[in-house]
């Protein structure tokens, strides 16, 4: 290559990475004075990412056409005033200006607070402060800020905690990009006595059912002060989980919720605080629980939550009894493979307490005397498939001889563990928008064959946790709790037969892989939610069934349909976390 | 009136076609015409004799740009706004203070882009400093070409969504290129040439005449899985291609779809009709995107004067056919969307006919260079007679 074409590809090679990096529009006004110094360092800064400390100027130099007024909520009480004047300060330094600081004092006793907060409202126009005589909580406090916030948007923060220098102008900027948006959390991370960060907490895109088992929206949170005041603002009774409430409420109210992958927000660790430890506030495990329920009561659904037995902060969902038990079909290719057949149809009729299934067989070529007795042995229906086999066609075969409003999709190597699995997947699958629902899959040893399909893994998609002992939390209740998952696998899949035939059934195309995950993403683009369900475990004997061929045709189609999409990132795994491994790894980068 | 063609390539491409066919009409009609490349001027040969003057860019400026009749309006036509025309043109117009339009082909920012590796967005933040340093002169300036076509009279574009490009006060005009009618495009299936080549009487061959560069290799290689899919499934089905492969379509691990593929390298044009006899369908893929919403494909006029059913993107040329009856439309253009109109047109022979005469009618009335000829004099009047032109 000559040399002017190499120089020139250089050239264009740190463009893309200095756009990439989000650097591009800063770069304009840099340029003319120093280049090479320039490029250099804020390429470090870009893929240093959001915890880099870029010039505010260059920031506030962007153009946001709309600069809403925001109103940074702050209930005080007997706050260290060291620690309150950095809260504040954390405020005065946003790069992003049009805000205003609405501080209400809950009854301190402690002079040297109220000292600091008479003389906080002389240093800038924009801080109010209010004092409350008693000591009525936290919720009142709260409310009684909100009460005299004029800004279209309201930003909780905590009395001690800190913004970080562009938190509200990267809130803003969300909001210009998308206007309707009604309520903004970003990612956050602990900051110690000394101001040391630790733990980042890097959260998945808005997923409604996971944050009915994890209090995992915390900081940073932003809230359109309207939607706030319909929501009906904070309830006392709800008092050290009233954000959580809070937000419970407004999610009834509203879907327009919104993600910033990068920490806007430090939590500080002290004494008492959640932060400092999950024993810190007592009955905050019932209380959430207490809300859930409450959740649950509003929205009509038929569901108990009780305190998570073995996880502090999480909750369990518990389906409420049923009224109506829709005929479900599960549908099960195979051939020969006694052992598997056999032990897979052994425990759907030993163990399944639901009462209306039916199992419908697709046998491809079952020679096995063995496997053929066992055949014969339930009461299931077999169909015959003859062809070269192809998972997709036999399930599609099974699905169109299929009776029920139900279908479970189940390979023939899987084993049911818990019981009441057909109720459980039903549960969800019952919700609004759920398009389809995956159990977690165990291997003989317990731990995790399947807990959702992240995108991006190998290039296309995988199982994350894969290994994780299927008993452990995951990342914060990942493992524990139901959530928002972008596929689940095939191997044991629960959806409506109306969905499926909606969105077109399994991809024929698919040969071998994959054709789970084109069926959940084609459900995603319809708006469904695809749902993981730690509490419907089956064992998958995987291991014994699995083979070493990997089709590479398929993962090209996967690739050629979903390219995009797979780009975009998995919005349920944070970018911040490593897509070379599946265990929520922080990206080294 | 004389008229000054400028070309960013040598004539041997599918822009120098365009410009050959503009250019022989043209001088049938009594309009003296001067072509001007950068080079590589023999190429012209490889398309006939050409009843135009044609010279290099070197040649024009050393030499001057003569024609018989100076004292007649003359208007530049510049072949798109890439940077060696741009630079010629605006020289050459200095020079002589003749007008000139300014005619679009493609999307050039999104080419630049997709050169680049940088959204198009983006492009246009870039410091100018920046700019001059990485874009090629074949390609387009993402500011400078802008700048150029608001200096321009006018605006000549292949697809009607181009003329977004120009200002609104400035005059813009649409015309659909044709297929070259000196030669047979709609010759009946070539049995003993698909023998030669291994091609079995059951199997239906695709064909795609083109090369695989960045901006469409991702399409092919769509086409190229649809066809790897059908021959999974067992049905007998060849792909035949032409061209050259400027980037790599896949890697080693998906050679298989090597083996359902004629790849005939570099034909000469001549040549070409006998490859579409021994085709059964032929297939533009792609989807509506940034690049194929703003292009009209080089090969289309000649797909549809093959009387064969044609597969294409829902987008471009497209938007002014009817699905099912003068093509097949893709919509995602993605391999399954292929693979399964491919298989509705293998299972349906009636439908193969039908489409394809259906697309050889439309290929003779509105794909023809006469009337693109017609439309674009029409135009040069226009820019140079009318009260709107010489203002």
């Amino acid at each position: 290559m000559p040399l002017n074409d190499y120089l020139k590809t250089i050239l264009a090679v740190i463009c893309r990475k200095l756009i990439e990096a989000g650097v591009g529009f800063r770069l304009k006004s840099y340029i003319s004075s120093r280049i090479k110094s320039s490029i250099k360092a804020k390429l470090y800064r870009g893929i240093a990412g959001q915890r880099a400390k870029v010039d505010d100027s260059t920031q506030r130099a962007e153009s946001l056409s709309f600069m809403p007024l925001i109103s940074i909520l702050v209930p005080t009480f007997n706050t260290d005033p060291s620690l309150l004047e950095d809260t504040v300060h954390s405020v005065i330094d946003q790069s992003y200006t049009s805000w205003e600081l609405c501080i209400c004092d809950d009854g301190s006793k402690n002079v040297q607070t109220i000292t600091m907060l008479k003389s906080l409202q002389t240093r800038d126009s924009r801080v109010k402060v209010m004092f409350l005589e008693n000591n009525y909580g936290i919720s009142h406090a709260t409310n009684h800020a909100l009460s005299i916030a004029k800004g279209e948007f309201i930003a909780l923060l905590d009395h001690d905690d800190l913004l970080t220098v562009h938190a509200l102008y990267e809130v803003v900027k969300a909001i210009n990009t998308n206007p309707d948006i009604d309520v903004i959390y970003s990612d956050q991370d602990k900051i110690d006595s000394l101001n040391r960060e630790s733990e980042p907490f890097y959260k998945p895109q808005w997923s409604p059912e996971l944050f009915r088992g994890v209090m995992y929206i915390g900081h940073l949170l932003v809230v359109r002060r309207s939607i706030a005041e319909r929501a009906g603002r904070f309830n006392p009774e709800f008092d050290k989980v009233q954000d959580y409430e809070f937000m419970l409420r407004v999610s009834e109210i509203t879907n327009n919720i919104m993600h910033i992958p990068k920490i806007l927000y430090h939590w500080r660790v002290t004494p008492g605080s959640l932060a400092y430890g999950m024993d810190e506030k007592a009955d905050v495990d019932k209380l959430q629980a207490l809300a859930v329920n409450r959740h649950f009561e509003r929205l009509g659904i038929s569901a108990t939550a009780s305190p998570h037995p073995c996880f502090r902060h999480r909750t369990q969902v518990h389906p409420g009894s049923r009224r109506n038990y829709p005929l479900i079909s599960i549908v099960i290719p195979t051939r020969n493979a006694p052992e598997h057949i056999g032990r897979c149809l052994q425990s759907i009729y030993e163990k399944t307490t639901y009462r209306n299934y039916e199992v419908v067989i697709v046998d491809n070529n079952t020679t096995d005397p063995a496997a053929k007795g066992i055949l014969r042995q339930y009461p299931c229906t077999v169909l015959n498939y003859n062809e070269t086999f192809n998972f997709s066609k036999a399930n599609n075969l099974g699905i169109g001889k299929s009776r029920g409003e139900i279908l479970i999709l189940l390979n023939n190597d899987t084993e049911v563990i818990t019981e009441d699995w057909l109720e459980s997947l039903l549960f969800y699958l019952e919700q609004p928008n759920v398009g389809a629902v995956g159990p977690l899959l165990v291997y003989p040893d317990y731990t995790v064959q399947h807990a959702g399909v992240v995108l991006g893994f190998r290039g296309t998609a995988d199982h994350v946790m894969r290994g994780f002992p299927a008993d452990s939390d995951g990342y914060a209740g990942s493992l524990s709790c139901a959530r928002e998952v972008s596929a689940v696998t095939a191997a044991c899949l629960a959806i409506r037969k109306s969905t499926y035939f909606d969105a077109g059934g399994l991809c024929e195309y698919f040969a071998t892989h994959y054709q789970d995950v084109d069926l959940c993403l084609r459900l995603r683009s319809m708006n469904k939610r695809i749902l993981f369900n730690p509490n419907a475990i089956l064992i998958h004997h995987e291991s014994v069934s699995r083979k070493t061929f990997y089709d590479h045709m398929d993962r090209a189609l996967l690739l050629d349909n979903w390219k995009n999409t797979i780009n975009k990132g998995d919005p349920y795994y944070n970018r911040n976390f490593s897509l070379s491994h599946v265990d929520y790894t922080v990206h080294s980068g | 009136m004389n008229v000054v063609i400028v070309s960013y390539t040598h004539l041997d491409s599918n822009s120098g076609l365009h410009i050959n066919s503009i250019a022989n009409l043209l001088v049938d009609k009594g309009i003296e015409c001067i072509v001007c490349v950068p080079d590589s001027k023999d190429t012209v040969f490889n398309l006939g004799k050409p009843a135009y003057s044609l010279l290099t860019f070197d040649e024009a400026e050393r030499k001057g740009v003569r024609f018989s009749y100076p004292d007649r309006q003359t208007v530049i036509h510049a072949w798109t706004p890439r940077e060696i025309v741009r630079n010629f043109v605006s020289r050459l117009s200095g020079k002589y203070g003749w007008k000139f339009i300014v005619h679009l082909e493609d999307n050039e920012e999104a080419i630049v882009s997709q050169d680049l590796g940088i959204p198009a967005s983006a492009l246009s933040t870039l410091p100018e400093h920046f700019l001059d340093q990485m874009i090629a002169p074949t390609r387009s300036h993402p500011k400078r070409f802008r700048e150029f076509i608001s200096q321009s009279s006018g605006v000549t574009a292949l697809i009607d969504r181009l003329l977004e490009f120009k200002p609104a006060s400035l005059p813009g005009q649409v015309f659909w290129p044709g297929y070259e009618l000196d030669k047979k495009w709609d010759l009946p299936t070539n049995n003993t040439y698909r023998q030669k080549l291994g091609i079995a009487d059951n199997e239906t061959v695709i064909l795609y005449p083109g090369n695989v560069h960045g901006s469409n290799r991702d399409e092919i290689f769509s086409l190229y899985l649809a066809v790897g899919l059908l021959a999974r499934k067992h049905i007998r089905i060849r792909l035949v291609r032409t061209g050259t492969d400027y980037c790599e379509l896949f890697d080693k691990t998906l050679d298989m779809l090597n083996n359902t593929c004629i790849q005939l390298g570099v034909v000469p044009r001549k040549e070409l009709p006998r490859i579409f006899s021994l085709s059964d369908i032929l297939v533009q893929p792609g989807g509506s995107n940034a690049f194929n919403d703003y292009r009209f494909p080089s090969k289309i006029p000649e797909f549809f004067a093959s009387g064969r059913p044609v597969l294409l993107p829902a987008t471009n040329i497209g938007r002014f056919l009817t699905n099912n009856e003068q093509c097949i439309m893709l919509y995602s253009g993605n391999a399954i969307e292929i693979a399964e109109k491919l298989e509705l047109l293998i299972q349906n022979p009636d439908l193969q006919r039908s489409v394809g005469k259906s697309g050889r009618l439309f290929a003779e009335h509105r794909l023809n260079w006469n009337v693109a000829v017609n439309i674009i004099h029409d135009f040069y009047k226009q820019i140079l007679y009318t009260q709107a032109g010489l203002a």
